[in-house]
């Protein structure tokens, strides 16, 4: 492949990808919920805080004896949160004609947060409105305990070998098997302050409500749209805000918050391969392309340097031959000199003796 | 150990004084001083200025009203230091001057004083320390009546015929204005309510109610208080708006009224009889209207249940149909009669205010879980709607011609209805109500429960007792059962059983109507806590039913 044709190809990926998420966007896409899932309504307004849900709660779940007895309503003096030992509490507030009572447990959200971050898929949102956890697939990162809204999901930093993260789980496992036929704390509330059914009936059940009596209610039923809906709904006479609910959640469900950043991923995951192999493979054929010039350049370089070095050695052989001839002539000379000068010793000698003779 | 013992009590008693401190920042005599405003944007915050404390500090000073506020014919002038607004740079200069000026000479003098020059933000604050708890305030029947029996109030009128100075002492207070005089004058029988002229904002000529009653009570209470009378109205702002004093004021209306008896009137138009018929305006000519039968209405007794004529009316005494037609007409603010008697909401209505009534602790065990059914049954039409013959000629098919009646005729008419109307609650013969009932369909972790129904019954009975307007509406012996036994045939003696209808819980079919368990709990609960019944407590199981031995 080109270099030219990858680039391009690269480009038009991207391109793609992006206006996906987009167009996705928006659609206005959103999830409405399992049709025929379940829910449960909390009417504060009925409440009258006798904790007999949070004790029905500790029978089916089987969890472990509390510190106080269910039966000491003391324990509402200060505001509580769910624990690893309880899935749910019933806390207290000051109102308006007397106390207000909300019950505090898992909202089981329509797109439960804990579900989204949870990278093992530990948690699931059953068709049935519940959101359930597998331990057998936590790795206890508890990221859940962090994202979730409401502040539900309790670890058990007690258990050293095995922790596990603790919620409500709407009796799922005891409605599937037939142990029950609604949750364990509707069952044991005396006043019906909690109703089982269909989430839709149980919107229109809290309507009806607020239309019969509308200066008993709050014009809201707060979880039909709050984090983009929670399988759990409550209806106040006193503000939200006022029994503890958070009231600036919005109506987008953090899934939907994150699946646009998220979408990214799998286009990274895709593409990147390919681009770093591109980039690899041009970084590589660049660096076999240098090699190459760098050996032609050593060769040529070589050649040159020998027929320098030729040239040099002729020079040198040339000039070593002139030196040569020349010592030969110098030597040549100062012999011819020196047999000439001998010649004239030997002829003066002659004359000598014969001077003398 | 005795140190300790002291400290403690000590700062215990430093705490409680920090309480009481705190307390005193709920004020009844906050009063905005926010005059400039009228000049164009304010510079600074408004002032919050503390009326009864300043009046309380010049009277241990020995110094009076007259210190801040200038006299103009013998009155006193609600405006500080001058008698009307000028211009921008004097009315600020009155109140710099004068405010800093008062407090400079306190502080000179030693003692302890407002803020002084300098110190803008200790009045121009906008945060405020302190919290107003004014509650409205206004003349109550009770309190008219006080004040045309006094004999502190004579009139300032001669009868013309006697010359003696008259009985009636209407014109220290009613009035009427000439516009061209620009002056109040009195006019026999042309007497109002003051709001009818006087509202909530000035008109050209016309004072704010507000304005009218600060000049004219505050001032007529403070001149006789100069007079040396005894028993005075207030002066001061907690007097008329502070809580304690109303209550104050209420206890003391309450006892003179017990003594007056039926003296406790307000005057009413010459020959208007207090029985009447209330019923539609007067068709147009030819027209055949089609309309319930007129309410047979005593004013008189409702009076007596209301503190003032603005319960019911607003503010002109006028009938109700003058402005609340059937189909509903601009002066009325387009609100039909019919939602002018019967709007269960409103302060006014008929209906509203017998709802007001059946809000009160005694009434409201039965009445806060009946409130849900909207339209309430016949029989209780009937009740206001009396049906008999009205003695009046009417056309064969026509409806009997009332509106032509005179005031006379109408009482007369109406105390003919009235007479045959049962108003005095009844219930079975106590034997036939059960003694005990006991609650056992659901025994399961508890025993059953032993109900107490005839004390349950007969102490309804008594809170029913008191009124009239209950006895009217309780008459039918089967009435008070229908506040738990609700559903079941009125008047019938075996009501059914309430499993009968209330079964398991979450009917899919039936959402809205409670299980078994739910509805004794709620309809228990419910009426307790709505009566403020402390025992048995919502929580306390074993208030009611036993818990069984296991």
């Amino acid at each position: 492949m080109k270099r030219r044709q990858f680039l391009g190809l690269l480009g038009a990926a991207g391109i793609t990808a992006t206006l996906g998420t987009e167009a996705q966007a928006a659609s206005g896409h959103s999830f409405d919920g399992y049709p025929n899932a379940k829910g449960v309504l909390f009417d504060s307004t009925r409440c009258i805080g006798c904790r007999k849900c949070e004790a029905a709660c500790n029978k089916v779940n089987k969890l472990p004896a509390p510190a106080k007895p269910f039966d000491d309503l003391k324990v509402m003096d200060k505001e509580r949160r769910t624990d690893a030992k309880s899935y749910t509490v019933v806390n207290k507030y000051p109102g308006k004609n007397g106390p207000v009572f909300r019950k505090v447990q898992c909202n089981h959200c329509q797109e439960p947060a804990c579900a989204s971050v949870c990278f093992v898929r530990a948690f699931v949102k059953n068709p049935d409105g519940s959101v359930t956890y597998d331990a057998s697939l936590c790795v206890g990162c508890r990221y859940c305990m962090v994202a979730c809204p409401f502040n539900i999901p309790a670890y058990e930093y007690s258990d050293p070998l095995t922790p596990r993260v603790m919620k409500c789980t709407m009796c799922h496992d005891q409605i599937q098997k037939g142990e029950l036929t609604a949750p364990g704390c509707v069952g044991a509330c005396p006043k019906e302050a909690l109703v089982y059914g269909k989430r839709k009936d149980l919107i229109e059940i809290a309507r009806e409500r607020i239309k019969r009596n509308p200066e008993r209610y709050q014009d809201h039923v707060y979880g039909e749209k709050e984090m983009g809906g929670t399988n759990w709904l409550y209806l106040s006479g006193a503000e939200f805000k006022d029994i503890g609910l958070r009231e600036d959640l919005g109506n987008v469900s953090v899934p939907t918050i994150t699946a646009g950043p998220l979408s990214v991923v799998p286009m990274v995951a895709a593409l990147w391969p390919a681009l770093l192999g591109g980039v690899w493979a041009m970084n590589k054929r660049k660096e076999k392309v240098a090699a190459d010039e760098q050996k032609a350049a050593v060769k040529a370089a070589k050649a040159e340097v020998k027929a320098e070095a030729a040239a040099k050695l002729a020079k040198e052989l040339e000039k070593a031959e002139k030196d040569k001839a020349q010592a030969v002539e110098r030597e040549v000379k100062r012999a011819l000199e020196e047999a000439a000068k001998a010649r004239e010793e030997e002829a003066a000698a002659a004359n000598k003796d014969e001077e003398g003779a | 150990m005795f140190v300790l013992a002291v400290v403690s009590i000590l700062s215990l008693e430093a705490q409680g004084v920090g309480e009481a401190q705190a307390n005193a920042a709920i004020r009844t005599d906050m009063v905005t001083i926010d005059t400039m405003k009228t000049y164009g944007k304010l510079e600074l915050p408004p002032v919050t200025f503390l009326h009864d404390k300043h009046t309380l500090a010049l009277k241990t000073g020995e110094k009076d009203c007259k210190t801040c506020h200038v006299e103009k014919d013998g009155q006193v002038v609600t405006k500080f230091k001058r008698e009307k607004d000028t211009t921008q740079a004097e009315v600020k200069e009155v109140y710099h001057k004068n405010c800093i000026g008062c407090h400079t000479d306190l502080a000179k003098k030693g003692q302890k004083s407002g803020p002084l020059d300098g110190a803008c933000r200790s009045c121009h604050n906008a945060k405020l320390k302190v919290s107003s708890a004014k509650l409205p305030a206004g003349l109550t029947n009770a309190l008219h009546y006080r004040h045309t029996s006094t004999k502190e109030l004579p009139s300032t009128l001669k009868d013309e015929a006697t010359g003696a100075l008259r009985k009636d002492n209407c014109d220290r207070c009613h009035h009427e204005y000439n516009k061209d005089t620009k002056k109040t004058f009195y006019a026999k029988g042309k007497e109002g309510t003051c709001r009818a002229c006087h509202l909530d904002k000035p008109a050209k000529d016309v004072r704010s109610m507000s304005q009218a009653a600060h000049d004219s009570c505050v001032n007529c209470h403070r001149t006789l208080a100069l007079k040396g009378v005894k028993e005075t109205g207030p002066t001061s702002c907690a007097g008329c708006h502070g809580k304690d004093a109303q209550d104050k004021t209420a206890a003391k209306n309450k006892d003179v009224v017990a003594k007056a008896g039926d003296d406790v009137r307000l005057i009413r138009k010459a020959g208007q009889p207090d029985l009447t018929l209330v019923s539609i305006e007067k068709p147009v000519e030819g027209a055949k209207p089609q309309a319930m039968s007129p309410v047979a209405f005593n004013h008189k007794l409702h009076e007596k249940n209301v503190d003032t004529c603005r319960a019911c009316h607003h503010k002109e005494t006028v009938a109700c149909s003058k402005c609340h037609t059937v189909q509903g007409v601009k002066e009325g603010g387009y609100v039909q009669l019919e939602q002018a008697m019967h709007r269960a909401t409103a302060q006014q209505s008929c209906v509203g205010c017998h709802n007001q009534k059946k809000a009160e602790p005694k009434c409201a065990g039965c009445h806060g879980l009946m409130k849900a059914r909207k339209n309430p049954a016949q029989a209780e039409c009937k009740k206001c709607h009396i049906q008999g013959a009205l003695k009046v000629p009417a056309e064969p098919g026509q409806m009997p011609a009332y509106w032509a009646m005179k005031p006379e005729e109408k009482a007369a008419a109406a105390t003919e209805l009235l007479k045959n109307r049962p108003d005095k609650a009844d219930i079975f013969n106590t034997d036939d109500i059960p003694e005990k009932v006991t609650i056992k369909s659901l025994v399961n972790e508890y025993e059953a429960s032993e109900m107490p129904h005839r004390k349950i019954v007969l102490k309804l009975m008594e809170n029913v007792k008191g009124s009239k307007m209950s006895g009217v509406f309780h008459s039918d012996p089967g009435t008070v059962c229908q506040a738990c036994h609700h559903n079941g045939v009125a008047g019938a003696k075996k009501p059914p059983k309430c499993g009968n209808c209330h079964g398991q819980p979450f009917d899919a079919k039936q959402p809205s109507r409670p299980g078994l368990k739910a509805a004794y709990h709620g309809q228990c609960m419910s009426c307790h806590k709505a009566m403020d019944l402390k025992k048995p407590l919502n929580t306390d199981c074993v208030g009611c039913h036993k818990e069984k031995k296991k």
